[in-house]
């Protein structure tokens, strides 16, 4: 690291092979396809290189590498809004509710009903079709495994926002891997 | 922090340790909060899963114009410093950033352009009419213009400092710079101005000023649309979206009134959205609440 910050291109390029798969399956999950992927991990990259020099260790540098990635997906998604999510929500399949007759299944059952659900359909389609905010969130924290803090500070949120929207973001993405004509036809509840 | 009521609420924060012993074990006496823990862990296992692996052809080429960036920094940086501060890039307000990707500036470098090929020209170009043309560009600016759209694909390609560098540079300061630094206003992930926390109007007019002093982005053009919550959905950019009709309701921007800057900000706890407005050379800064109540209208010095 500080021989990358001091202009090592060699330790730099190290560096970043080190990291460059995790930024990789961040933005991958973000953007949700391939090419806005690799769009926007390359700004990333480019970001971090030019921002080594200013990184001042305060916060570890993965942190900070997925604030500057994150970053980049966010400027790449919305550049591409107004085209068409790649994954209409019809692609996600009809997998069966995991849930019984009588009422929810013992946890295992459940787990195993969205397991096998979720083999079967892209987990990044199911990504694409929740709001951004709660995509970002639930990718930071169980993708990257940052905790609660430091999604507030990636995002710039309070952490009490970041814990809502993680529930928020979970909740829906296991209906949608559970259900999803289902989650599209249910009027949201909430706030 | 009050435990959560809501089973879902209570199975993510189950899944994540944040519930005591006593919560937890109340929680885990819930049958409909263990099934829902249980869809939750699985949907983190699916997430968890590692995606297929980009292209080994478009991993070295990101690489590559990573590093090329690299190697032409100090370059760039001489001939930015006659017009950044704080790794912020001077432009006229409001104004599409110059396009100054170091690794598009430099012929043979693997970056790969979205536009045409020539864009790299043009980016140098750009890069030299930001340091002698400044005040030219200024004056010919047309606040008019929907910049948001256009400096989408065509900012990105020719040199995306607007999307990966200029504002994450500005997140990197937030992070990792001086005290003063962080208390300086920053870009949001969702693109719009933070001014940060501040405890009163005045502050808050201090810190409009300071952005833009900053000359940080504004998404001019945006500020009454609603169209970015449109776009992004219901979880969009909600401070945005939220006093769309403001405009209407409440006259902003005033008739012959242009607005300079959107913001937000924590004004005595609360968060606020903020607009700098300018008209006859003056310009008052405005701040409305989570009702879109006006809550400081005063003229920005």
């Amino acid at each position: 690291m500080a021989a990358a910050q001091a202009g090592d291109r060699d330790a730099l390029e190290t560096l970043l092979r080190r990291h460059h798969d995790r930024l990789w399956a961040l933005c991958r999950r973000l953007t949700g396809n391939h090419a806005d992927a690799e769009d926007a991990l390359q700004d990333a990259l480019i970001a971090i290189a030019r921002g080594i020099g200013r990184y001042d260790g305060r916060a570890a540098f993965t942190t900070w590498s997925y604030r500057v990635t994150t970053n980049a997906c966010l400027d790449e998604l919305r550049r591409r809004r107004r085209r068409p999510i790649p994954d209409a929500p019809e692609t996600l399949g009809a997998g069966p509710a995991p849930e019984g007759p009588g009422g929810p299944l013992s946890a295992p059952s459940a787990r195993a009903a969205v397991e096998a659900v979720a083999d079967r359909l892209d987990v990044d389609a199911a990504l694409a079709l929740l709001p951004q905010d709660f995509r970002a969130v639930v990718v930071l924290r169980d993708l990257c495994d940052l905790d609660y803090a430091e999604i507030a500070r990636v995002l710039r949120i309070p952490p009490g926002t970041v814990r809502s929207r993680i529930a928020r973001g979970r909740s829906q993405l296991a209906d949608l891997l559970g259900n999803p004509t289902e989650q599209q036809n249910r009027p949201s509840t909430r706030p | 922090m009050t435990a959560p009521r809501d089973p879902d609420d209570l199975a993510s924060a189950l899944l994540d340790g944040l519930l005591t012993d006593d919560e937890a074990a109340v929680a885990q006496r819930d049958p409909v909060v263990v099934a829902r823990l249980a869809e939750l862990a699985a949907v983190r296992e699916a997430v968890r899963r590692p995606p297929a692996g980009p292209d080994p052809v478009a991993r070295e080429r990101g690489l590559a114009s990573a590093l090329a960036a690299f190697e032409a920094g100090d370059e760039a940086a001489e001939q930015r410093g006659a017009v950044t501060t704080a790794g912020t890039t001077v432009s006229p307000l409001g104004r599409p950033r110059p396009a100054a990707r170091p690794a598009t500036a430099r012929a043979g470098t693997p970056w790969r352009p979205r536009g045409s090929a020539g864009r790299r020209w043009l980016t140098a170009a750009a890069i030299v009419l930001a340091v002698v043309g400044l005040g030219v560009l200024a004056s010919n600016w047309d606040t008019g213009s929907d910049n948001a759209d256009t400096a989408s694909r065509d900012a990105a390609a020719g040199g995306s400092d607007d999307a990966g560098g200029s504002r994450s540079a500005t997140a990197e300061e937030s992070e990792g710079g001086s005290t003063q630094e962080r208390a300086a206003p920053t870009v949001a992930p969702d693109g719009i101005v933070d001014l940060g926390d501040v405890e009163s109007s005045e502050a808050l007019a201090e810190r409009a000023r300071s952005a833009l002093d900053e000359d940080f982005p504004s998404p001019l053009g945006q500020a009454s649309g609603g169209q970015d919550a449109a776009d992004e959905g219901a979880g969009g950019i909600p401070l945005r979206s939220r006093c769309a009709d403001v405009g209407g309701a409440g006259g902003l921007p005033a008739a012959g009134e242009t607005i300079v800057l959107e913001a937000r900000a924590t004004l005595d706890g609360d968060t606020v959205d903020v607009w700098v407005l300018a008209a006859d050379g003056k310009e008052r800064v405005v701040a409305v609440d989570a009702t879109c109540a006006v809550v400081v209208d005063r003229p920005l010095d």
